[in-house]
């Protein structure tokens, strides 16, 4: 009981430093380690928690760090398959999301088709987690056979995924979607460590699909980013009858720093 | 909300101000700053592309922001389309800072939008003056001359419609004068 009582002790604890974590600002580097270094000793002590792995692992991709997030999230991986997957459906949809953000595609995919595919019946916040994680691997991805399925349901991974279809079709770039989030991955793929996507309107016009990538990459460098992002969609519209930059004024990109945008001597 | 170069002016001193950490802009300046950022940078634009047949003040914004985007996506000009991309982008914001509660949205996002702000305006001097999140601070900015000199060049845009008159120039490096002297106090 003691040792129960300790691990629900140290969750809360974890659960607490999540939460400081999203409120960091630039030159709160010396907190971030801390925060990094508590879930780091938290993990090690319970390396079989898989809520202390999914910290550790959205701390990392918080921070930008691309690479260690995505060892620690194989790791997460891992020990999913080794529990059985009822009990760890949240986890599982929580993994799918990391893994879209950290372009970890196929993982993502194969955790998703179980999740899709199970014929069990589920509390509706499960559902709503999963079908959230799989229409921002729809979206991010260009996947439009996931796009339709989450569509079909009335959860809010449902509404998001009637509403970006929507956007696409009225703008006509649906079929051609699939090849621009491939094309655009190629270039944010290797740097993006998180991913959202947002539908809103312009006053009294029309609608538009907002992508944002967070990245590990300085501003300097954004400007770079944006000019291979344009190029890539050149390729994909060549033949578009709005030319080749007919995203334009439906999908907007947003490329961003990390999600907590630390001074690079703060992460030093 | 259309600009006159004095507005400009004391909307980049202030931004410049900021970036130099010398006053950080309270919360509920935000939406106004992002606000003025999108209209300056839509005059900016329409500036470059009104010639072709239209006037500012004929078109409701929604609609100039519609024409600014189809006349861009069907221009041939890969600069200008970038430009656009990150005026779109700018939109987004404005919106997201409109729906988002003031406190969840952070200076990080202030940044950012001055960012794109000054790459849809080629205004590379507020580039230099604004360290970016994720980069050290910036070296000792130029003077705020420089910066103005920079707004000043900027494509002309059509004449706004209410016009304020535009304060003599002696006025005005007064008013900088003692700004400044303010400042240093």
């Amino acid at each position: 009981v003691s040792g129960a009582v300790e691990a629900n002790e140290s969750a809360q604890r974890v659960a607490a430093l999540l939460n400081q974590l999203e409120k960091l600002k630039r030159d709160d580097g010396a907190r971030y380690r801390q925060i990094l270094w508590s879930i780091q000793g938290e993990q090690r002590r319970s390396p079989d928690e898989l809520f202390f792995r999914l910290a550790l692992v959205r701390t990392l991709s918080a921070a930008g760090h691309v690479e260690d997030g995505r060892r620690e999230l194989r790791g997460m991986i891992e020990l999913l398959q080794r529990k059985k997957l009822p009990l760890s459906l949240v986890y599982a949809a929580q993994a799918v999301t990391e893994a879209v953000g950290l372009g970890m595609r196929e993982q993502a995919y194969k955790f998703l088709q179980l999740l899709l595919n199970m014929q069990q019946p589920m509390e509706p916040a499960v559902l709503e987690r999963i079908h959230v994680s799989a229409v921002n691997f729809a979206v991010r991805f260009g996947d439009l056979e996931v796009l339709h399925r989450v569509a079909a349901s009335s959860t809010s991974g449902g509404v998001a995924a009637r509403t970006a279809l929507q956007i696409l079709k009225e703008a006509g770039l649906l079929e051609s979607f699939p090849a621009q989030q491939a094309a655009f991955d190629e270039v944010v793929g290797p740097v993006a460590t998180r991913f959202q996507f947002f539908p809103y309107r312009v006053d009294g016009g029309g609608l538009r699909l907002l992508l944002t990538y967070y990245t590990n990459v300085e501003r300097a460098r954004w400007v770079g980013l944006y000019d291979d992002l344009l190029a890539a969609a050149r390729k994909v519209y060549l033949a578009h009858p709005r030319g080749p930059a007919a995203f334009l004024g439906h999908v907007v990109v947003q490329i961003a720093g990390p999600y907590i945008p630390l001074t690079r001597e703060e992460l030093a | 909300v259309k600009f006159t170069d004095v507005a400009v002016e004391d909307l980049f001193e202030d931004l410049i101000r900021l970036g130099r950490g010398e006053a950080i802009s309270p919360r509920s300046r935000v939406h106004w700053t992002i606000s003025q950022l999108y209209d300056l940078c839509e005059n900016a634009l329409s500036g470059e592309l009104i010639p072709r047949g239209y006037r500012p003040d004929q078109l409701s914004s929604t609609a100039l922001h519609e024409q600014l985007i189809t006349w861009i996506r069907s221009s041939m000009n890969d600069a200008l389309r970038r430009r656009a991309m990150m005026f779109e982008q700018l939109y987004a914001m404005k919106k997201m800072a409109a729906l988002m509660p003031v406190s969840a949205f952070a200076e990080t996002d202030m940044h950012d939008a001055i960012h794109l702000a000054a790459h849809v305006l080629g205004a590379e001097e507020i580039l230099v003056n604004f360290p970016a999140a994720g980069q050290p601070a910036a070296p000792p900015a130029p003077p705020v001359e420089q910066s103005v000199a920079t707004v000043a060049a900027l494509p002309s845009r059509a004449a706004p419609t209410t016009a304020e008159p535009r304060r003599p120039d002696a006025a005005r490096q007064r008013s900088r004068r003692e700004r400044k002297n303010k400042r240093r106090k």
